[in-house]
């Protein structure tokens, strides 16, 4: 895999960047709330580590959990549970996603706008979901089921349509939102005055790209 | 065009495919897991026992068409006069029965039902019931 050598980083355009990211993570989740596991946090976060690294893997996802849970909760979507609740499973999906942006921070200086890279973070997105959705169960079973082994097999049990759905969600929503941001990322939007974010030398850059500037 | 930019159209596309049937395969999956909605059909002498914490309710149904627990469930609600809170969730399209006779989930405990004894492990609304069964609504803990 090639790697980008000369990544020049504009801190205001990573914060612009960032923004835009949470703002994505935040509208879709609150958007697609009553589609149970479809939401765009996991490809924001994963894209935060991918993109504008460690600091901002932290950053994106829990600016984007903050923010969208209080539009949930305030709004009234998210159900009737106990405050001790609430704080339980925000832990579990919160670390959830901070995870997925670790896992993101791996793939920083990998990912070109070409359809091999695209294709490789919609992988690692594909087993990051999964890793999310196993994680997320074990908060389930601490906080809604027996704590036997019954419990947690049936956690389990229950896991399987809601991880399908998680899955169809990220193969389709990491294509997408991964193409407009590693485009954007690496091209910026001249059109709007908005310089790229990482810069290749020309010579990095050949015919075989996608996604040209 | 460069042959490197025509390779790569091709793998865009090929990408492409691959997403969308990874996608409907996945939409399939999802369908088959969750259940097959149920089509109204008569049933007859249906039971029906609702067991909140410190009372219940029992109905007989000897005809009807509400063939499946979530809609026995609301017409028995409809005979005693008490109310049904249920959320449709997508996109299972299946209904979670929130509250019953003013008695929410909350605290560990939910509303689940059983069919003759056995714990309904798919959504009230696609279990589908034949004559002569016995659902039994109880607002517990999980017994597993």
């Amino acid at each position: 895999m090639r790697r980008i050598p000369d990544v020049r980083v504009k801190d205001f355009n990573k914060m612009g960047f960032a923004l835009a990211l949470i703002l994505v993570g935040v509208v879709g989740r609150v958007l697609l709330y009553k589609y149970s596991n479809f939401e765009t946090v996991l490809v924001v976060s994963l894209l935060a580590g991918t993109l504008l690294g460690k600091v901002y893997a932290l950053i994106v996802p829990l600016a984007t959990m903050a923010i969208s849970d209080l539009a949930i909760y305030t709004l009234g979507f998210g159900g009737h549970y106990g405050i001790g609740i609430i704080i339980g499973l925000a832990f579990f999906t919160w670390t959830g996603f901070l995870f997925v942006g670790f896992i993101g921070t791996r793939l920083k200086g990998k990912v070109i706008c070409i359809t091999k890279s695209i294709a490789l973070v919609t992988g690692v997105g594909m087993i990051a979901t999964l890793i999310f959705d196993v994680w997320t169960t074990v908060g389930y079973w601490l906080f809604f089921l027996p704590h036997t082994a019954g419990g947690f097999g049936i956690a389990f049990v229950q896991l399987a349509p809601f991880a399908v759905y998680h899955l169809m969600s990220s193969l389709m929503f990491i294509p997408l939102v991964g193409t407009i941001f590693i485009y954007i990322h690496e091209n910026g939007i001249p059109s709007l005055n908005i310089s790229p974010i990482a810069r290749k030398s020309d010579d990095e850059r050949d015919s075989t790209e996608a996604c040209p500037a | 065009m460069k042959l490197g930019e025509i390779k790569e159209r091709y793998k865009a596309i090929l990408f492409g495919t691959v997403v969308v049937i990874g996608v409907i395969g996945l939409a399939y999956l999802g369908n088959y897991i969750t259940g097959q909605p149920v089509e109204q059909g008569q049933v007859r002498n249906l039971q029906i026992s609702i067991v909140g914490e410190d009372w219940s309710i029992d109905c007989t149904m000897e005809e009807t068409t509400n063939n499946t627990v979530y809609r026995l469930l609301l017409e028995c609600s409809e005979i005693y006069g008490f109310e049904v809170e249920g959320t449709v969730w997508q996109p299972y399209n299946a209904v979670f029965v929130d509250s019953v006779n003013d008695v929410e989930n909350g605290d560990g405990k939910w509303w689940q039902y059983y069919v003759n004894g056995k714990y309904g492990e798919i959504s009230s609304d696609r279990k589908q019931l034949f004559d002569g069964d016995l659902v039994e609504w109880r607002f517990e803990l999980p017994r597993f």
